[in-house]
Parts: structure tokens; C-alpha cells; sequence
């Protein structure tokens, strides 16, 4: 969640297990994009099309690299 | 047999709408972070009587009085287009009259964006290859502009207007470059990711603002772009049997720095190999990638035997990734 900040460019206690991108100004279209981009390179998680919702919340996000096997 | 790039020309429309001219309507919009994420500084904008054809056939009036073609050896125009003059007939036409082309020209319109130049090589050289003609005029236009709501802020300062025009042609003589293969790709499960959806003949009319103006999503055309940009290269690298540092120069469809700076990262290009040209003049959606070339070259961007791969990708989604050798002679190709 440490780095989930810093791709947001938000203080890390501005994220919770239970936030999501209605809960903060950074996580817009761009924040969003950043997300995307940190994701696919980090973890190579690769999206189909009309699914980048999953990555609008940081339970979405835990699902999709849990999913991927990416979570220790 | 192979195909040759003998020209490219362009058209830009002159009216010129600054970042700061929307800021002065949209107060909270900063017209400065703006420029800084996307690399946008102002773009052009056709008037309301200027249409994707004139953009056209101003940019292919140019390039064949620069290349001094003689019009009768034209075989085929094929114009790509989002917005047509005319729901019918095809404005490629339109555009033979306008243009002198012999009545022995072939001519038709294709639908698409971002991804038609390179689709249109695609089918330039085919016809080139096949024998079925000697000269090519593939012409590129938009005016994506009229299609942005003016309070929309995800589009409308992304979107300019522009027209291309490039002569592909099976002598090599005066050619600036050798077209190599073209990969293709589509997936129209993103096609409600960036749409106009009323006007056609699925929804006629509508009466919601939303629906008439031009709509995209781009948090997932980002995702798409990350994903398919890399793997159709890949296709057609392994089809031209080199490797990604055997390739002097990216000429990707500029939609803007944002995306682009991260598809370079994704596929680890330097900054030499992939030039950005979008400052002040947008994404021009099907023109953007000849407008590259162009600028590029008046600029001395390129040297003979330089091996490049041009990337078109976006609605549909579509894409298309072609190779060229830059000014080389016949047998020397990838």
C-alpha cells in the first residue's frame, strides 16, 4: 500500500485497505493510468478490455495480484 | 517485386486553439499541468466549414506538386477517415474529382483512427505487390474536433485536426523509404472505450449530450496501448527476423507524451529511437503518425538504411505495425 501511494502521489496514510478512488483527488483518470502502468510493469498484470474498475479500489487491486499469484 | 515510399505531405488547418484558451472558459483546468503530463501545448482546429476531405486534398495537392507525379499513373486513392464529407458517396470520390485522377482510379474510403496509416500501407503495398497497380495515393484525415464537447476536458484538448498524404509506388526511383510487412491486430471489445455513438445508423439521433460528442475512456485505452502496442511489434520483429535493437527508429502514433513516455519504458526504447512531436499539434489521430515522418525529415530526423517500425493503435481497438527501410535501393530490405 506504501508504493500504491507513491504511484498516487498521496501521503501513505491516505490509504486503506477499504479505499478507493472515489475517496481521493489523485486517483482520477490519471492516477488511474499510473496504476495501470505500475501493475503491468511491476507485476505484468494485463487487463481486458472495460475491466480497469478492478483497479479502482485497493481491494481490487489485492484481488487482481492475489489472482495473478503476485502476493506473498 | 517490392514497395516503395516515394512522399509525404501534410495539411494543417490554420487555426490554432491554445491550452490557455479553454483555461480561460474552464477556470479550475491548469492549462501549465496539463502541458506538462501530456506534452500538448496547443493544437489546430478546422473551421466549421473545413472538412477532413479539403485537409486532404490540400496535403495530397502538395505532394504530388512536390513530387511532380503525373496524375494518370495513379491506380488506386484510398482515404482513411472518421469523418467523411458525406455519409455517402465515399469522399475518396469526392477527392479523385477534386484531384484530376484518371476515371481508370480506384477509390473507397476505410474507417478508422489511430491506427489507419499503417493500415493503409498495409493495403497500399498489397495492391503494389499484387501487381494490381503501380502507384498508390493513400491519403489520411480528421476532424476529430467537431466531435469533442468543448466542456469535455479528457478530449478536447487532446483531439487537432490534420490531413496526410503519401504516394507508395512499385519504382524505387526518388523513393524516401522501402515499406516492409504489416502486422495487423483488432479487438472490438473496446469499442465502447471510445466511441461517437449517435449519428450512425444504430442510434440515429439522441438527445443526450453524451452520446453526440465523441466519449473515450481513457484509463482503459491506456491498458489496451500497454498491452497490445508491445506484442504486435514483437509479432512483426519475429516476422522481419530482428531484434528490438536492431530497430533505429519508433514511429508510434503520437496520442500524447503521457503514453507515450510509458510505452517507451515499457519496451525499454532510448530516447533517440522514439521521437515525440505532439507539442502544437495534438493528437491527429490518423494523420498523426505521416505528420511525424514529415516534420521528421524537415527536420533531418532520418538517414538512408535506418531501420524503422511505424505502431498505429487505438479505436476499434485496431492496430497496425509496419517496418520501412529509410532510403535504400532495391535488395537491401528488411
Amino acid at each position: 500500500m506504501r508504493k500504491l501511494a507513491e504511484v498516487l502521489a498521496v501521503d501513505p496514510e491516505a490509504i486503506e485497505k477499504d479505499t478507493t478512488s472515489r475517496d481521493l483527488i489523485a486517483w482520477d483518470s490519471m492516477g488511474t493510468m499510473n496504476v495501470l502502468y505500475w501493475l503491468n510493469t511491476e507485476f505484468e498484470v494485463h487487463l481486458n478490455p472495460s475491466e480497469t474498475s478492478k483497479v479502482q479500489s485497493v481491494q481490487g487491486i489485492l484481488d487482481l495480484l492475489s489472482a495473478a499469484g503476485k502476493l506473498s | 517485386m517490392s514497395a516503395y515510399l516515394r512522399g509525404i505531405q501534410y495539411c494543417l488547418p490554420e487555426q490554432v486553439r491554445r491550452n490557455e484558451d479553454l483555461a480561460a472558459v474552464h477556470r479550475t483546468w491548469d492549462p501549465a499541468k496539463f502541458y506538462e503530463k501530456t506534452g500538448i501545448r496547443s493544437r489546430r482546429i478546422a473551421s466549421v466549414d473545413q472538412t477532413a476531405g479539403d485537409l486532404g486534398y490540400r496535403a495530397a495537392e502538395r505532394l504530388l506538386d512536390e513530387l511532380s507525379v503525373d496524375r494518370d499513373t495513379i491506380g488506386a486513392l484510398i482515404f482513411c477517415t472518421q469523418s467523411p464529407d458525406f455519409f455517402l458517396p465515399t469522399t475518396a470520390c469526392l477527392l479523385q474529382e477534386r484531384l484530376g485522377l484518371p476515371t481508370h482510379c480506384g477509390a473507397f474510403d476505410y474507417n478508422l483512427g489511430c491506427s489507419g496509416f499503417t493500415y493503409g500501407l498495409w493495403l497500399s503495398r498489397s495492391l503494389i505487390l499484387s501487381n494490381a497497380v503501380s502507384n498508390v495515393l493513400l491519403i489520411v484525415a480528421d476532424t476529430y474536433s467537431k466531435y469533442c464537447d468543448p466542456d469535455d476536458l479528457t478530449t478536447a484538448p487532446i483531439f487537432g485536426d490534420a490531413g496526410a498524404a503519401a504516394l507508395i509506388s512499385a519504382a524505387p526511383a526518388g523513393s524516401i523509404g522501402t515499406l516492409g510487412p504489416t502486422v495487423v491486430g483488432t479487438d472490438g471489445r473496446g469499442a465502447s472505450n471510445l466511441i461517437v455513438r449517435a449519428g450512425g445508423a444504430r442510434l440515429p439521433k439522441s438527445s443526450a449530450r453524451g452520446d453526440t460528442y465523441l466519449y473515450m475512456n481513457g484509463p482503459e485505452v491506456f491498458s489496451f496501448t500497454l498491452s497490445a502496442v508491445k506484442v504486435g511489434i514483437q509479432q512483426l520483429l519475429d516476422r522481419l527476423e530482428v531484434g528490438w535493437d536492431e530497430v533505429d527508429l519508433f514511429l508510434f502514433h503520437q496520442a500524447n507524451r503521457f503514453l507515450l513516455q510509458r510505452l517507451q519504458a515499457v519496451m525499454k526504447i532510448p530516447d533517440e529511437k522514439l521521437p515525440i512531436d505532439v507539442e502544437d499539434v495534438g493528437n491527429t489521430v490518423s494523420a498523426s503518425i505521416p505528420l511525424l515522418i514529415r516534420r521528421g525529415m524537415d527536420r533531418g530526423l532520418f538517414r538512408p538504411g535506418q531501420r524503422c517500425v511505424m505502431a498505429g493503435f487505438g479505436v476499434g481497438y485496431s492496430w497496425a505495425m509496419s517496418a520501412m527501410t529509410w532510403g535504400v535501393a532495391e535488395g537491401s530490405l528488411p
